[in-house]
């Protein structure tokens, strides 16, 4: 979508986020998952299924998801990376001991328990189409003093209430005496462990599949009829996964009696048209298809995130020992 | 920040307030944005220390081009509902269609003041202990792809002109 002429509008809207918006998260104000966070604020973080476990989707694995990076072996590299960089601010006098949070609902790339939209009427009637989890809002990072900051990042801290300047600024060499590796400490945890997930064909052709069976006649007969279920409930949309966007279109908020009202219907209408059993069936086949025409590449891949994942294992059991 | 603060200056003059058309019939004002860490800065290496829980989303590969900075989950970058109370009840204040803001100091700001959802092509993640995930659709739908602390990447090539929504993890 491009944008021109639209100065005016934009500066406006500059002014205004700058002087009521931006610090939107106090006076009671909330957003995103605000609502939910009214009533669901008991709802806690949880480890993802492997496999999910409730609703349309229910015991759906796709082909390529063998391939895929999982939960636990993301946080297992980056507990790793973690311990580095901690080890590297230990040594500089620094306590810094962040752990891989786990407040997430995708197990992988896949993100198959919302992949074709939401898929779940417990969910949807309880929750409308926002996150449980997510109505905890994440922590902010450890505050960090300016030193800390420039030993972990090997970039120089800003002053407080300076004005920005040009970028880049020198990188600071030494703290106390010490010579700061090169992109501080974390740099050092990159010198010995980077998590080769976001360079992996596999995540590409995850996305390719999705795209591709969305386009195939089999699928798009039936969101044709899930798009008619769905106006016989007296909404007009043609996109599962665009359908969200009802509960704006509609004043309602995010979580609140309208939206809950439209995922409902949502996934009434997938299940009564079997969209997701058919979409799945659908982009298996193309999966198995890529697999079958990149599994050298795949296997290249998945060899990598193995050396990583036996690399950072080796670095907690170091730290363990 | 020279043309930072004339683009303030312009705002304070046009009293403009632009309606999306989705949400035209309940004319709730959509307001753009380049970040939502309420410092006005398009200073990358600035946010990266005084909003530095953010992620940031450029119009080019390899951070470059013009950015957007997001700390927190976003449901919808073209739309993204703030809500507060009246009395008890939660109520939709007003949407933020996220945008790219130039950088003053870069040679390339290409996508200046475009919309940020279906334009970015990479993404850095400033925090140093959360990670972001971005997805391909609204509401944390569809494919998704992952950002650890202190690392970006290009999005993938599907991702990239099809990101819709963002948590942090």
């Amino acid at each position: 979508m491009k944008r021109g002429g639209m100065f005016a509008a934009i500066a406006v809207a500059t002014a205004v986020i700058a002087t009521t918006a931006g610090c939107s998260a106090s006076g009671g104000a909330s957003n995103g998952n605000g609502a939910a966070a009214v009533k669901d604020a008991a709802a806690a973080p949880v480890m993802p299924p492997a496999v999910p476990t409730t609703g349309l989707t229910r015991g759906m694995s796709l082909p390529l998801e063998a391939y895929e990076e999982t939960l636990p072996e993301y946080n297992e590299i980056l507990n790793a990376r973690f311990a580095i960089e901690s080890a590297c601010m230990r040594g500089y006098g620094f306590s810094f001991k962040p752990e891989a949070d786990t407040n997430t609902i995708s197990y992988d790339a896949s993100n198959m328990g919302r992949r074709y939209g939401l898929s779940d009427p417990a969910a949807a009637a309880q929750y409308g189409y926002s996150v449980p989890s997510f109505a905890h809002p994440a922590s902010s990072d450890p505050a960090l003093t300016q030193q800390e900051y420039v030993v972990l990042t090997g970039e120089p801290a800003a002053a407080p209430g300076s004005t920005p300047n040009p970028t880049p600024r020198p990188t600071p060499g030494t703290y106390n005496g010490k010579a700061i590796p090169a992109g501080g400490c974390v740099g050092q945890a990159d010198q010995q462990l980077t998590d080769p997930a976001n360079g992996m064909l596999v995540n590409q052709l995850d996305q390719q599949s999705l795209d591709e069976s969305q386009k195939l006649p089999e699928v798009k007969a039936a969101i044709s009829q899930w798009s008619d279920c769905m106006r016989h409930n007296g909404y007009q949309t043609a996109d599962p996964l665009t359908a969200s966007l009802l509960t704006q279109q509609l004043g309602g908020t995010t979580g609140g009696a309208v939206d809950k009202k439209v995922a409902v219907a949502d996934v009434t209408c997938k299940e009564r048209t079997n969209l997701v059993g058919v979409w799945f069936a659908a982009e298996s086949t193309v999966q198995k298809r890529y697999i079958a025409a990149n599994e050298t590449q795949l296997r290249q891949d998945s060899a990598k995130l193995t050396a990583a994942r036996d690399k950072a294992e080796a670095v907690l059991a170091a730290r363990a020992g | 920040m020279r043309k930072r603060f004339k683009a303030l200056a312009v705002g304070a003059l046009t009293a403009v307030t632009t309606i999306t058309g989705a949400a035209s019939a309940f004319a709730v004002p959509t307001y753009y944005s380049g970040d939502n860490c309420g410092i006005s800065s398009n200073d990358f290496y600035f946010l990266r220390e005084t909003c530095p829980d953010a992620i940031s989303l450029f119009y080019h590969q390899n951070y470059s081009g013009a950015l957007a900075s997001i700390n927190g989950d976003i449901s919808n970058l073209s739309a993204e509902p703030t809500y507060a109370y009246e009395g008890s009840t939660v109520v939709l204040q007003y949407y933020t269609d996220y945008v790219f803001w130039g950088e003053d100091a870069s040679p390339n700001n290409d996508g200046e003041n475009q919309a940020t959802r279906n334009n970015a092509a990479s993404a850095y993640n400033s925090s140093t202990s959360h990670s972001y995930t971005v997805y391909v659709s609204p509401n944390y739908t569809g494919h998704t792809q992952t950002f650890g602390p202190r690392s970006g990447g290009n999005l993938n090539s599907y991702l990239r002109n099809n990101e819709a929504s963002v948590s942090k993890n």
